[in-house]
Formats: structure tokens, sequence, C-alpha cells
């Protein structure tokens, strides 16, 4: 017997067993002063105007500032336009040029001074020969950026445009340093250098972002010592790390778990209301639905608030209108009426009858189909949400069947010309953020049909195009609200678009995270902890 | 034995081309826009075309396909169409850690495996062989994500003795490594003991006894080293399937391993970070299937290949 096989096998194993835990591991800072919040959505670029997603903006709004910032005032039940790097500002008589004076003495995270050759330079960038993701807006609204002195800043608007300063302020007008925009070129969005109270130091793709407090922010330095945003695609995971703290807080919690994960001391569950609108996209071109009476029985025959208290809890707000109620211009048009006998009679009245007796309505040979598509997973209690709905329309003889995509094929799905849309019906979301023109333009307008822009309705009435039109240029607040309000009663009456309920933001917290805020407006700032600390 | 080996690994180039073809066929099919998903909801027509053109997506299928493979060759696997990060640096790391995870499993399989297997075959038709194959049927048949979450409700959240997810320490491979592990045990337990229960009826085992053996030397030293050449070979065979196979532990446990990066790069339909992940998995069975092939002619001198 050769020696070689003396050896025996458990001790070989336990040997590699035992080598092999000694593998290097990834490093974790065990700093008490680093809150860790873990997120359902890979980031994807930190570049502000390219970055359209909810956790890329999270994220970025702990590291970049803009001149100005809508808050939602809870007391006045009306929005605030706080400076953050822009002190004061004037409009010219005719609002066509606004000037910002800067906040002085204010640095990036790379040393460079923020003046207003930075402001030009990002300004430029959105305007500029290369577009950004989100230019589009920009270049509609702005001729030229002037820099007037070290520290104001005048843009020159080819339209006095009323929404003006709910265009700047979005996050796409984020102030990156422009030494780093020529360093790194395109590879910008890795390396993100803002002048917020956090800046940015690793990104374990796939895992994880490191934020480290900028001790110089210009309003003192953050009570923590660092952020770290975790991916964790999977909620019951999230769950499972906030329970066992190994994350000090997690977002998007599913619904069904808030009771269970309320017991007990060491958790709070917060249900925040945001301007987030879950709506039913109706093809106003293709039919059935392409019939007014056909789209009033729809939502004659759904039971929103049946469904928001029982299938979401409580967790979500009413939509009896396109607009949020932390929008300006939002007028409650729709009075949320759940009567399927009247659904019933719209319908009949439309032509359709039950001729077979199958409890499915014909009409000149062809079944009242509607098809529902809806991701599954996206929304908080989608499926089952898709589900109620197609009973509830089953009811009143629609033959409703639930199509359930995966996001991408979603996606290819409704961004379609019209002449090659399906003719279903879709479920998807779209935030009212500050002003109601950005739910109303994009969403009914006749320029914005897809593919071009978000109005998949395929929906057109001249009378909306020109009430918006006119609203985006007027000036007085009370003659713009009334425009507002006209378009809102004519898209009820319409019903292009059926608008199901704004989804509450869901966060749970551990007992000894203080000082996080969460907001409804503006959307990039939903999840706010830059002064946020730990017990 | 060499000009074996060689002829082998020469079969990994049709195969790596084959692979990369069809599921970048398969990608290219499937209903469902990578340049709309990263420009999102928000973006306009334009807008996505400029980046479909920054990507290169709009050149025709072919090129792409073409242009991928000559940058393979030169070592350059491209940028994530998702992240702009490129490729290498996105799934060389989570591809460690799947093997990190995949040989914890395996190992502790075995463990496990061979001992309740061998422990089976020795207390034959007893109540401890009914025993462990009642275990072993549980442990086929328990699906991973549910025993996944059973263990961490018990030991991360009730008793706080292992964290719950994440892979920072050697605590967090404990967890998922046991889960993964359980199937594959139980498919070992029950190899071993049957050809424990084979190899203890032939002749040369009695010869054993009569000369006068120990039980334990028996046992060990005769049987086992026979019966393992099938369990190991199965033991090999596991390994890559775990490699692969280990995307909803990798979900439940958030461990960043190549499984679930694959997923979700087909989800937002990102063509190079597929590739890549497809390639390095069929790269790893094969040889990992070679390995497994050679090690059999190590262990039984009456197997060799011309």
């Amino acid at each position: 017997m050769s020696n070689r096989r003396n050896i025996p096998f458990w001790v070989v194993l336990t040997f590699i067993l035992f080598s092999l835990i000694g593998l290097p591991s990834i490093g974790m800072t065990k700093e008490a002063g680093v809150m860790k919040v873990a997120i359902g959505m890979n980031p994807i670029r930190l570049d502000p105007p390219n970055a359209t997603g909810a956790s890329d903006m999270i994220i970025n709004s702990h590291i970049f500032e803009r001149l100005v910032q809508v808050q939602f005032n809870e007391k006045t039940k009306s929005r605030d336009y706080i400076p953050v790097l822009a002190e004061r500002w004037q409009a010219s008589p005719d609002k066509k040029v606004w000037t910002f004076f800067l906040r002085k003495g204010v640095k990036f995270h790379d040393g460079t001074p923020f003046n207003a050759e930075a402001v030009k330079v990002n300004v430029e960038r959105l305007i500029g020969p290369q577009p950004q993701m989100m230019s589009k807006d920009y270049m509609m609204l702005l001729a030229r950026v002037e820099v007037v002195d070290e520290y104001t800043v005048r843009f020159h608007c080819k339209v006095a445009a009323a929404p003006f300063l709910d265009l700047i302020e979005q996050s796409y007008l984020a102030m990156i340093s422009p030494a780093a925009l020529q360093k790194y070129g395109k590879e910008i969005h890795q390396h993100p250098v803002g002048t917020g109270p956090y800046k940015f130091t690793e990104w374990l793709v796939g895992q994880k972002i490191v934020m480290s407090a900028n001790k110089e922010y210009w309003k003192g330095p953050p009570k923590l010592d660092g952020i770290e945003i975790l991916f964790v695609p999977d909620d019951m995971a999230r769950v499972n790390f906030l329970q066992t703290g190994e994350v000090h807080v997690a977002y998007n919690l599913p619904i069904p778990l808030i009771d269970k994960l309320k017991e007990g001391d060491k958790i709070k569950v917060v249900s925040y209301p945001t301007a987030e609108l879950l709506y039913l996209i109706l093809n106003c071109q293709a039919p059935p639905t392409n019939d007014v009476r056909v789209r009033q029985a729809i939502k004659l025959a759904i039971d929103r608030k049946g469904i928001v208290k029982s299938i979401l809890r409580g967790n979500a707000l009413i939509g009896d209108s396109q607009v949020s109620e932390f929008t300006f211009g939002r007028y409650s048009a729709d009075p949320v009426v759940y009567n399927p006998k009247e659904a019933r009679r719209l319908l009949s009245e439309a032509g359709w009858v039950d001729s077979d007796r199958d409890g499915i309505l014909e009409k000149d040979g062809r079944k009242l189909t509607l098809n529902i598509r809806s991701p599954s997973g996206r929304y908080p209690m989608d499926q089952t949400v898709v589900e109620a709905i197609q009973t509830q329309l089953r009811d009143v003889g629609f033959e409703a069947k639930v199509i359930l995509m995966e996001f991408g094929a979603f996606i290819g799905a409704i961004y379609r010309p019209v002449d090659k849309a399906t003719g279903d019906t879709f479920m998807v979301s779209w935030s009212s953020r500050s002003d109601a023109w950005f739910a109303l333009h994009k969403t009914a307008h006749s320029s914005m049909w897809m593919p071009a822009g978000s109005n998949a309705n395929y929906y057109k009435n001249e009378e909306v195009d020109s009430l918006l039109d006119k609203a985006f240029i007027e000036l007085n607040p009370d003659k713009r609200w009334g425009l507002y309000k006209q378009v809102q009663l004519i898209l009820n009456r319409d019903t292009p678009s059926l608008p199901l309920w704004f989804m509450n933001s869901i966060v749970g917290f551990r007992k000894n995270v203080h000082g996080v805020t969460m907001m409804p407006i503006p959307v990039s700032d939903q999840f706010n902890a830059k002064d946020a600390w730990l017990e | 034995m060499g000009a074996y080996i060689f002829r082998r690994l020469l079969m990994l180039l049709p195969l790596m081309i084959g692979i990369t073809l069809v599921s970048f066929l398969i990608l290219q099919s499937v209903p469902g826009d990578p340049a709309r998903i990263i420009a999102g909801m928000d973006a306009d027509e334009e807008m996505v075309q400029r980046v479909r053109h920054q990507l290169g997506l709009d050149r025709s299928i072919p090129i792409q396909y073409l242009n991928f493979l000559v940058n393979v060759v030169r070592g350059d696997f491209g940028q994530s169409i998702r992240t702009g990060h490129p490729v290498v640096k996105e799934v060389w790391p989570r591809f460690l850690n799947s093997v990190r995870l995949a040989i914890a499993s395996i190992l502790i399989a075995f463990l496990f495996g061979v001992t309740a297997g061998v422990i089976a075959a020795w207390r034959h038709n007893g109540p401890v062989d009914y025993g462990v194959m009642l275990l072993t049927l549980l442990g086929i048949s328990t699906p991973t994500f549910w025993s996944g979450l059973l263990l961490i409700l018990i030991f991360s959240i009730s008793l706080g003795l292992f964290p719950s997810g994440g892979a920072q320490t050697w605590r967090h491979l404990i967890l998922p490594a046991v889960t993964m592990a359980a199937p594959s045990a139980a498919i070992m337990a029950r190899m071993t003991r049957s050809s424990m229960l084979e190899v203890l009826r032939e002749d040369y085992i009695k010869t054993a006894w009569a000369k006068g053996q120990t039980e334990f030397r028996i046992f060990i030293n005769h049987a086992l080293r026979n019966a393992l050449i099938p369990t190991v070979t199965v033991a090999g065979l596991q390994f890559g399937y775990l490699l692969g196979g280990a995307v909803l532990v990798e979900t439940i446990f958030n461990w960043p391993g190549l499984g679930w990066l694959i997923v979700n790069a087909i989800f937002s339909r990102d063509y190079p970070v597929v590739q890549a992940g497809v390639m390095i998995f069929a790269f790893c069975f094969v040889l990992v299937n070679l390995f497994v092939d050679i090690l059999y002619t190590l262990l039984d001198p009456r197997v060799s290949y011309q």
C-alpha cells in the first residue's frame, strides 16, 4: 500500500475547511456612528442629470445639493422654496431672466470652490450639445446661463415659465464639481463629487455604497460618521436584517408584515404618504376603451376605497385626481364613487349586452375583453390588487384577464407608438412632484404620446392641450390653479387614465435611529438622513 | 493521459462560443429594451435613442456579437449596460463569493453525507438506518428557500447566533452553506450507504474479517475507500450544480454571488454581464467535470483514459 493513501480523508478535509474560512473577507466598518440602510433596488448611475431611479436619487440627495429645494409645509399645506446653494434669487418683471445669488464659502468634496462658474458648467451640461437623460425640459426652458460675477449667476429663459423654480429645484440640476467632471468624463456616474453633508467613499457593485461624513460641510459636520446603503432585493431578507439589527433602516417593507414587525419594542414602522400615484392606463384609441362610457364604467366598477382599506390596510391615499395633495394645482375632481350598477347601465347604454347569458357583455359580435398588464412585485401588493380589480370588472360584465409581466418586458409592451399598441390596460405609477404640470402635461398632453413621452393613453383633447400650454406660462398662481382645475375636471369626465391611489412609503427603523425625515416632495428627497443620528 | 486532458480542454473553445451565442440570441429575442429600462419611465424617445446609441445597441445583431467576441479575445469583457462599470470588475468578485459558498457547502455536505451514509450502512436495517433514510428524504425534498428562511428564523432572529445575510465574515457563511448543503448531503448519504452495502458483500471484506481486522479498519480503510469512488464523482457533479444553482439561497441570505447577478442582469437585459457570467459557469463546470474524471483514475487504478 503506498504511503500517500495513509493520510486519513477527514484530516485533509478539515484542513481545507479551515483554510477556506480564513479567506479574506470583505472589510466591514464597525464604527458606531455609521447608519446602515437596506433598500430594495440597485442604484444605476450616481450622476444627477441621469439619475431617474429612486435608489439613485436617495443616495444622490445626501451627496449633492441644488440651488433651491422645495419642501411641503405641513402647517400651511403649501410648498416653500428653501434656499440651499443659492441664498436668494430674483426674477425680471417678464419672468424670463432669473438671477441667483449664491452662497459663499462652499466647497465641493474635492476641495474645488462652488461658484457661478460651477453652476454654468452644470447647466450647460444639460442644455449643451451632448444632452443628458433629463435634458429635454431644460432645453425647452433655458436659452443660456450667464456668469455675472463670482457668486451671481443669471438664467435666461426661452419662455416665462410658471413652474420655473420647480424645474430648477429638481435633482437633475444638482451641482457636480466641475473638476470632477473634467477628471472623470464619462465615468462621472461612478465618482460622484458634490457639496452635500456626506461624501461618496466606495461602491461595492451590487452590494453597497458607502458614504462618509463631510466634515467641511457648510452647515456644519453631520452627526453620523457615515451612511451605508445596502442593496437587499429580497423583501424577507430586508425584514430579517432589520429584525436582527444588522441594518438600522429598511426601506419598502411588505404590507402584510407591518403588524408583526410592530410587535416588540425594537422596531418602529412608519407609513409615509407620497406623491407617487398608481394608475391604470386606458387606451383611448383602441376598443373597447376608446369609448368614454366604457372608461367611466371601469372607474365606477372598481372599489378603490375598499381595496385601499382591505388589501393595502390603509397604506395609501385615494387617487381622486392625477395630482397629489402635496402638489400645487391640485383639485379633487373625482368623488371616488363605487357603483357597479351604474357601471352596468353605462355599458348597456354604450351598446354592450349579454346576449348569450354567459356573464360577459358583447357588442357587434365582439366580447368586452380587457387585458390588464401589471408588473409583479414592483408595487405594494400589486398582484393581489390586480386580481381584485379583475374580479370587480368581471362583476359588471368584462372578460378581464390579468397578465403579470416581468418589468423589462412590461416596459417593452408600453413604450410603443399608437399603431403598435396592444390595446391593453397597464398599471403604472407616476409622481406628481411639486407642480401639477408634471403630472398633467406628461400624461395627458397629446404631444406626449408614447413613445415620445409618457402619455400611454394616446389621449388627445385640444382643450386640455391648450389649457396646459396656457398654464405653463400663466404667472398668476390663482389663474394657473384655475386652469389646472379645469384640466382635472375634464380628465375626470374623460377618464383617459384611472387614478387608483397614492402609494405610501413604508419604512422600518430600529428604535435607536433618530432624525430621519421622509418627505412626499421633492421625490428625490423622499428619504432624508442628512440630520440623522444613532443613539 | 496528458493528451486526453488536452483534448478535453480543447473542447472548451467551441463550447464557449456556443454558449455565448445561444444566450445572446435568447436575450435579444425576449421583449424588453435595455436602453429603455435604463432610461426609465421618465425619459422620452429621443433620450432612449441616444442611450441606445451610446451603448452600441443600435448596431445590427451579428455585428454586436462579433464585436463582443473580438473584445473577449483581447480580455475586454466590456461594460455593464446597466451601471457602466467594467464587467470583469462586477463579475469576478461575485464569482469568488459563489465559489466560496459552493466549496463550503460541498465540504459540509461531504462530511455529513458520508458520515451519515457510513453509519447507516454500519447499522443496516436497524432504526438508525431508517432514521438516516428519513432524514435524507427530508433533505432532498425540502426546498432551499424554505429551509433557508427557517434557519434564519431560528438561528438568526430568535437565537441571534448568526447574521441573517451578507458576506463579510465566516459567520455569514455558515447558514447559507448549511442550507445549500442539505440536499447534496442527502444525496451523498444515500450514495455512500448503497455503495458501502455493495462493497461490504465483496469477498475481500470476508477475507479481512477472517484475518481478524477490527470492525473500524474494515469499514473505514477497506470498505469506505472503495465505496467513496462513486460518491466523489457525485460530489464533483454536485459542486457544479451548487455553483450555478444557488440563486435562491443567494437571494434569501443576500449573499453577493454570481447566480443572483446573472438573474438580475437578465431582468435588465444587461447582455455583457449575462454573457460573462454564463461563460464563467460553463468554464467551471467543464473544469470540474474534467477534474472529477481525473480524480476517478487516481482513486481507481483499474480505470485509465487513453
